[in-house]
């Protein structure tokens, strides 16, 4: 393997769910670009039960594209580089193929240890199969709770409860109850058993459960009344993840042959990144990174230099969709539609997704649908994720978003948007941004990539982000305020750099407009809020100057309010959703 | 540049292996070698009955840890209804009695747990063939030969009968009036869908399964509660069959089917299958799975609308992307669809390979 110092090119693959995305990137010029992808079915499942066949293949599209041989006669990648372009230097793989870990969570109060570990298994490929509540008013019966943990097949039952030195008895009794369960499982089904309650309790848990199940003791998630510590919970799942689902898939092993190291989880590595851009200007705003795969969904958030990262292992574009329908109804999901569409064809359009995730829309109704669905997963998910988050002096007002700068969005669906302007408009629709924010979008799906690339060379990932890698989408002004519909809010002025013209905006409330600022331009951005319209400049009413650079799409005023309010009808909804995809370019 | 499609298998003729599990641990009752029929039991399943949990403790009255002095039995002893599991000695002594005949599998913090006795759930073989391996306690595989066609959706319900072509063509749809009394017990296969009355009538008469190519959506919930097994070829909505899939259908009309309707999607992904089973003296597709990339004169078929079933045969892949009518532009197949038409240009992320 090639020393840091003499890396040149490198191959870098995500492993998703349903499609296996390769990037190359190489030295031009002194520094590194993107220089090609390819993408392929990830083959995991029948016929292939393989893993390294879908990387395979997604290679071969870069040789195709490029001329440059990369796989040897074997189809094994070929490293170092040799001359003539053969090969590359380093391989770096990263992966969310392997099914989350499922997880029943068990504790004595919903509010205190129970919602303490469900954030903490929200910061890793884990899904929450169900929940025992110990508590004496919503006590489950002994009954009901083996019942729970015979029929979820869960891989790890989480016993949470107790302060350090508090609640005991009530804590042994559920180690008790879950002990009798595995009593009744075959040894190899018997799920692990994390014990991250009252740290006092330890070798009494020991006493009860040695002999029935696999015991891993963590730190306690909520050792004091006012404490949580989520992290003992979260790296014993996270280890779990890696090495008994992601270290396990089938074909696994060429991959960290080539790589010579193991498999990364793609979270991991998209997080690391969405962290490097906050390092970028260490703004006193949070950044925002949002990864919408067709199975999982994560969100990153950075505040002060500290990541949170929260990953729906049961939510993404594809599998998301009618989870989202039985919980929330038709309705949740047709209000981003400017058509009408009926419970049926929804629930049709879903199946027909979920049965074939690679495809993509032909027809724009179908397309819409598939945007609509992104919408409310994202909204879903930053649901789970802002509990977590301590935004500090980015958090203007409790009930909206905190100030984020940048929010980068990445995944098939947002990534492969036929226009920029549907982009722009589901990260608007979806996260409800306040102030002005930077978007960016990952066309070509680098952005976990690069995060891991960040592992082997940091200057790469460096020059690939300073050359364009993640691409500038827009800038958006999302004045804060109550106005009526029509009511000036705020005046804009452009000043062009290129050219020296200036452009001056007034922006009625309820409206969203999109002034012109190409890819490549700079421009200084006069605000002058009005009615006490707050720009996140200082406070309401407090205007201010800001340099942006041009975007797909250019610059956004979207002064339709926050929180978003949509029409009460749904024939005014659908023309009030045609408009605003009219008025971006969607 | 090179595209590898998923593939469904639509194969006239084909060695096919099928592992067929008990539900729990139980009993084998076939060899390797034997050979089996639909109805044949190839194994007995011992499903945990019910459980019980004692608070013994607490209907004691006492401490855990002398509940622990005051059991009468222990871990693995069967029990009957209505014996003494603990109790206290002397005037007015508690006592703890099982409620129904089981075994005792485990105890702690002052509790007892007892397991009904096991309930024996029969498995058929489901198919007609050859055992060609038995796992001991688990199950068999199974292996045998015949047409074989991968599904789209299906109700999770297993079932056999004769295959009964019931439409014209692979556009019709399954009406109520041309299902009549002789459909009993036959498993029907209709064109591009069926309606409500078609779906009440063949309840009514029962019939063996359905095949079809969708299934429309306000029926989904009915076709899942119903006893026997419905495939859709396609997909939900009215989807028209594929052409090579109702040729195939329609060819073995008269023969015995054997439909598994399992479907699941996500990280478990099941896809339901058609078997027609068929003698063959070794002229069987015994190929495994050739990993190539699609190129001209593979046969395909669309799996997303507006083609939704049309099968055709790939004439060229462009080296240019196809602009879409959702602005989109992205590499596509020139494909020549079966019975005639126009070329269409298809996204290939939209084609899958008919092997």
């Amino acid at each position: 393997m090639a020393t840091e110092q003499t890396i040149g090119s490198i191959l870098a693959v995500d492993c998703g769910a349903v499609l296996t995305k390769a990037v190359l990137l190489d030295r031009v010029s002194g520094s590194y670009r993107f220089i090609a992808r390819g993408e392929a079915l990830t083959t995991v499942k029948a016929p292939w039960l393989d893993i390294a066949v879908g990387v395979q293949h997604a290679i071969e599209q870069i040789e195709d594209i490029t001329g440059r041989t990369l796989l040897d006669a074997g189809h094994h990648i070929i490293t170092p580089q040799r001359d003539g372009g053969i090969g590359v230097d380093v391989f770096v793989a990263v992966g969310s193929a392997a099914r989350p870990v499922r997880v029943i969570l068990a504790g004595l109060v919903p509010e205190m240890s129970l919602s303490s570990a469900a954030r903490a298994v929200a910061g890793t490929y884990s899904a929450v199969e169900g929940v025992i509540i110990q508590e004496p008013r919503r006590r489950m019966s002994s009954e009901e709770q083996v019942h729970l943990i015979l029929h979820s097949q869960p891989d790890v039952v989480c016993i949470t409860g107790g302060t350090d030195g508090g609640a005991a008895l009530p804590v042994l009794e559920l180690v008790e109850m879950a002990a009798l369960a595995y009593s009744m499982m075959e040894e190899e089904r018997r799920p692990r058993l994390v014990f991250a309650g009252n740290a006092a309790l330890r070798e009494r848990v020991v006493e009860i459960a040695s002999g029935i199940a696999e015991i891993h003791a963590v730190e306690n998630v909520r050792p004091a009344l006012d404490l949580e510590n989520l992290n003992g919970v979260r790296v014993e799942l996270d280890s779990l993840y890696r090495t008994q689902h992601l270290g396990r898939l089938p074909g696994v092993e060429m991959l960290t042959d080539w790589s010579h190291m193991p498999l990364i989880p793609s979270a991991e590595a998209f997080s690391r990144l969405v962290q490097y851009l906050w390092y970028l200007d260490e703004s006193p705003k949070g950044t925002l990174g949002i990864d919408l795969g067709a199975v999982n969904t994560t969100i990153a958030a950075v505040f002060g230099g500290r990541l949170y990262v929260t990953i729906r292992g049961d939510l993404g574009a594809v599998q998301g969709g009618r989870r989202i329908l039985a919980r929330r109804g038709h309705e949740s999901i047709a209000r981003w539609m400017p058509l009408p569409i009926t419970p049926e064809q929804l629930l049709g359009n879903l199946l027909n997704r979920e049965v074939r995730p690679s495809t993509v829309p032909q027809k724009p109704e179908e397309l819409w649908l598939e945007q609509a669905v992104a919408r409310e997963t994202i909204r879903d998910a930053l649901q789970t994720a802002r509990p977590g988050w301590q935004p500090d002096s980015a958090q203007l007002y409790r009930q909206m978003m905190p100030l984020f700068d940048p929010i980068v969005v990445s995944g098939g669906v947002l990534a492969g948007a036929p226009r920029p302007g549907q982009v722009a408009l589901m990260i608007l629709d979806a996260v409800e941004p306040i102030g002005v924010s930077t978007l960016l979008v990952d066309a070509n799906g680098l952005a976990p990539v690069l995060g891991a690339v960040a592992m082997v060379k940091p200057a790469a990932t460096v020059e690939a982000l300073d050359n364009g890698a993640i691409i500038n989408l827009a800038t958006a002004i999302c004045p804060v305020g109550v106005a009526r519909k029509g009511d000036l809010v705020l005046r804009v002025r452009v000043h062009y750099q290129e050219g020296g013209g200036t452009l001056e905006v007034e922006v009625p409330y309820g409206s969203l407009e999109v002034l012109p600022l190409p890819a490549g331009q700079e421009a200084v951005l006069e605000l002058q809020p009005l009615r006490h319209f707050d720009v996140g400049l200082g406070g309401p009413g407090k205007g201010g100057k800001r340099r942006v650079h041009g975007g797909l799409v250019g610059l956004i005023v979207d002064a339709r309010g926050r929180p978003l309010q949509l029409p009460h009808t749904p024939v005014e909804r659908q023309a009030q959703v045609q408009q605003w995809l009219w008025d971006i370019g969607g | 540049m090179r595209f590898y499609p998923p593939e469904t298998i639509v194969s006239p003729l084909k060695l096919i292996r099928r592992e067929r599990l008990l539900p729990a641990p139980g009993e084998i009752l076939v060899e390797e070698g034997e050979r089996v029929d639909p109805v044949r039991v190839i194994g007995v399943a011992h499903v945990p009955g019910g459980f019980h949990i004692l608070n013994v403790a607490q209907i004691l009255g006492v401490s855990n840890r002398a509940a622990r002095r005051l059991l009468k039995v222990q871990a693995g002893q069967d029990v009957k209804r209505g014996q003494l599991l603990a109790g206290r000695r002397g005037w007015g002594g508690q006592a703890c009695k099982s409620p129904v005949d089981g075994r005792v599998t485990g105890s702690g913090g002052g509790r007892l747990l007892i397991e009904a006795a096991p309930q024996d759930i029969e498995v058929r073989a489901h198919s007609y063939g050859v055992i060609a391996q038995v796992y001991p306690n688990r199950g068999v595989v199974i292996e045998t030969t015949g047409s074989l066609i991968q599904g789209v959706w299906g109700n999770g319900q297993e079932g056999f009968g004769v295959l009964r072509v019931m439409v014209r063509s692979r556009e019709g749809t399954l009406k109520e009036r041309s299902i009549d009394p002789s459909s009993r017990g036959v498993v029907m296969v209709g064109g591009s869908s069926l309606d409500r009355a078609a779906l009440e009538r063949a309840v009514e008469l029962q019939v063996r399964g359905i095949i079809v190519g969708g299934i429309q959506p306000d029926l989904l919930e009915e076709v899942q509660k119903l006893p026997f097994p419905v495939i859709a070829t396609e997909g939900v909505g009215v989807i028209p069959m594929s052409t090579h899939i109702f040729q195939m259908l329609s060819t073995h009309d008269g023969r015995e089917a054997i439909l598994d309707g399992r479907c699941q999607t996500g990280w478990d992904a099941l896809r339901p299958e058609i078997v027609v089973p068929l003698p063959t003296e070794g002229k069987a597709d015994m190929a495994q799975y050739q990993d190539r990339p699609l190129r001209p004169g593979d046969r395909v078929r669309a799996v997303r609308a507006p083609h939704t079933g049309v099968t055709g045969t790939v004439m060229e892949l462009p080296a240019m992307p196809a602009h879409l009518e959702t602005d989109a532009r992205l590499p596509a197949a020139k494909v020549q669809p079966e019975g005639g038409g126009a070329p269409l240009l298809i996204p290939i992320m939209n084609l899958e390979v008919l092997r």
